[in-house]
């Protein structure tokens, strides 16, 4: 079963992809914070991060280069509330797999989600 | 100079000496006719005849003297005694006259009306400019007008600067070295100066006055000077007072400026904040929305929806994005595009903004005037910006013009601001006076189905090309809506469809036909 982690600091918004990759056959955790998410990540060990950029505490870029640094094979996507091109860039040159923007279109996440799996396999 | 004093005394006394004369010569010759009319026998009586001419010398002398003072005073200065009096009476107004431009125009005209010359100039420091340039000029034509500014320490200034009486032309070329003569002799020329008439206040020389030769072509004299001199000592407070007006009236332009510019520029970083905030706080819910809802539709056959559930279902998902496009573009615009700057074609954007546009144009017979000059000097930008900036302004213009108005688009260079100066302007319903101050507030509008961002995304980008916008309008007049653009002084002044960026573009068919201004109905 493929392994995803979820992080976002709004937790309907963790509940509600939980539920729908949950139905598409995953083992979905989530974090609530980028704390949260570095400690699962090591418990978890998931093949791919759904990450939020901007959270309190640490951001979804520093949780990003922790990640990065420690499992650089886990695929890592980011989500934005709004393009700011720079922290885009930014995630994208630590290693961030790609980026997508709220609100989510759901099939487009879906696809890409097992784009960047079939990528490792 | 003394050569000229002696031979004017000289004609006096030889005038005087002959009105003398003569009518010795007649009063002799009347008492010969009196006496011959008498029955007394006359006697040749030389000794009465030299006391009758020395008495009546007594008695004339004076009126005589009076007289020939009088004619000579005609003759140098035709105003003699009421010219010094008008002269001090007119300071008495250029003392208490605090408008700097008033206070020119007054001094000009009024010695040349008086003096009757030609030529008067009145040049005064320019703090700003660090040079003497015109207060006012008489008797000068334009193109002369736009030579005459004189730096702090030219040849001429310092010596005003040594002499602290009015300088005379002759004098000056007289006593100075060839090269310098010559340097001399084209700033008096350049004035059509005789005499130069500094104005002091302190040590510094803070303007001054100059006139060309008299009327009678004879060259001015002591007490003329002395009289030209005290004259500029009587308005130089005057002249300080209104100089320090002066700046102060622009300072306070310049604040008032200022203060406007900076309570848009505020109020805008404040919007920005608070758009980022919101854009981030509302794209949370609206992700919730609409994942759930593409959730249901998703799973649409386990939960049974009608045809009609999962139409609105589909329409909430559709609306979310709406709403999310909205913060966006808001947002879009407040950070720096990450798209790199090309020299910016207006023509062409003109062109493909009305080309946009030409339906609404057409059926509203819509008369569109453009008026793009050739040589505009290249200035860098974000294309897709100026297509906003334009599209918004054009649009707006077309919104607001009914059938058969006029829409000019301008765009020229303006040597003054150093800028690219863009006018749109219409012949339509114009802005109320009281939502003027509002129009780049975002979401302000009065349109139905508008959002209200068109002008605030517009003074955005303008400002953000160091350039600023200002909108003037009348209430079923019109509007007129001006961007000033800087050039980047490294630019070399160069026709913008030179550049090779926009050669390889071949999207402009016939914009080069109509160069200057082309009409579409």
């Amino acid at each position: 079963m493929l392994k995803l982690l979820v992080v976002d600091d709004e937790e309907e918004i963790c509940d509600f992809l939980r539920i729908f990759f949950e139905e598409r056959n995953f083992k979905v955790s989530t974090a609530l914070s980028g704390e949260e998410a570095l400690r699962k990540v090591e418990v978890e060990q998931p093949d791919v991060c759904l990450l939020d950029i901007k959270m309190p505490g640490l951001d979804g870029i520093q949780v990003l280069k922790e990640v990065k640094r420690r499992y650089p094979k886990i695929k890592v996507i980011m989500v934005t509330a709004i393009e700011t091109t720079e922290k885009i860039e930014e995630a994208v040159r630590i290693g961030a797999d790609n980026y997508i923007t709220k609100p989510l279109s759901l099939e487009y996440l879906e696809k890409d989600v097992h784009q960047k799996i079939s990528d490792v396999a | 100079m003394l050569y000229l004093r002696k031979r004017k005394i000289a004609l006096k006394k030889g005038l005087m000496l002959l009105a003398l004369f003569f009518l010795s010569v007649a009063i002799l010759q009347i008492k010969t006719i009196c006496f011959s009319f008498l029955p007394i026998k006359s006697s040749v009586n030389h000794a009465a005849d030299v006391g009758i001419v020395i008495l009546v010398c007594l008695i004339t002398y004076k009126p005589i003297e009076q007289f020939v003072n009088y004619l000579f005073r005609e003759f140098f200065f035709k105003k003699g005694i009421g010219f010094h009096t008008q002269l001090i009476h007119s300071t008495n107004h250029l003392v208490s006259c605090l408008d700097l431009k008033e206070f020119s125009n007054f001094l000009v005209n009024t010695l040349s009306d008086l003096l009757h010359v030609k030529y008067v100039a009145f040049l005064i420091y320019d703090q700003k400019q660090k040079e003497f340039v015109p207060g006012a000029l008489a008797g000068f034509n334009f193109r002369e007008t736009r030579k005459i500014r004189f730096e702090k320490d030219s040849p001429l200034i310092n010596k005003l600067r040594e002499s602290s009486f009015p300088v005379l032309r002759f004098d000056v070329l007289k006593r100075v070295s060839w090269p310098e003569a010559s340097r001399f002799n084209t700033d008096f020329e350049l004035l059509r100066a005789q005499v130069v008439i500094p104005v002091f206040y302190g040590e510094e020389v803070i303007g001054f006055i100059t006139l060309s030769s008299k009327p009678s072509h004879l060259p001015y004299l002591p007490h003329e000077l002395k009289l030209l001199h005290d004259f500029s000592g009587r308005i130089s407070f005057g002249l300080e007072n209104a100089i320090r007006f002066n700046e102060m009236k622009q300072r306070y332009e310049e604040l008032k400026d200022f203060q406007s510019r900076l309570v848009h520029s505020n109020k805008f970083s404040a919007i920005e904040q608070l758009a980022t905030g919101i854009a981030h706080e509302i794209h949370n819910p609206l992700t919730i929305i609409s994942g759930k809802a593409q959730m249901l539709l998703l799973n649409r056959d386990k939960n049974f929806l009608t045809a009609k559930a999962e139409e609105d279902l589909k329409m909430i998902v559709q609306q979310t994005t709406r709403a999310a496009e909205i913060t966006r573009k808001l947002l879009v615009f407040s950070k720096s595009s990450p798209e790199q700057k090309a020299p910016l074609s207006f023509r062409e954007i003109i062109d493909d903004t009305f080309e946009l546009i030409s339906y609404q144009t057409s059926i509203d017979h819509v008369r569109i005037i453009k008026e793009i000059s050739p040589n505009l000097p290249a200035i860098k930008g974000h294309v897709e910006e100026f297509r906003e900036v334009f599209l918004n302004l054009i649009l707006n213009a077309v919104q607001s013009v009914e059938r058969d108005g006029v829409i000019k688009v301008l765009v020229d260079y303006s040597e003054r601001d150093q800028s690219i100066e863009i006018k749109v302007e219409d012949s339509g319903c114009g802005i109320k006076k009281e939502h003027l101050s509002s129009v780049f507030d975002p979401f302000f509008t009065t349109k139905q189905n508008s959002l209200g961002l068109g002008l605030f995304v517009t003074q955005r980008v303008v400002q953000r090309n160091g350039g600023y916008i200002t909108i003037e309008s009348e209430a079923y007049k019109g509007t007129e809506v001006t961007i000033l653009l800087p050039v980047p002084e490294t630019n070399e002044k160069q026709p913008i469809f030179s550049t090779p960026v926009f050669d390889e573009k071949v999207s402009y068919q016939g914009a080069y036909i109509d160069q200057n201004q082309s009409k579409e109905e």
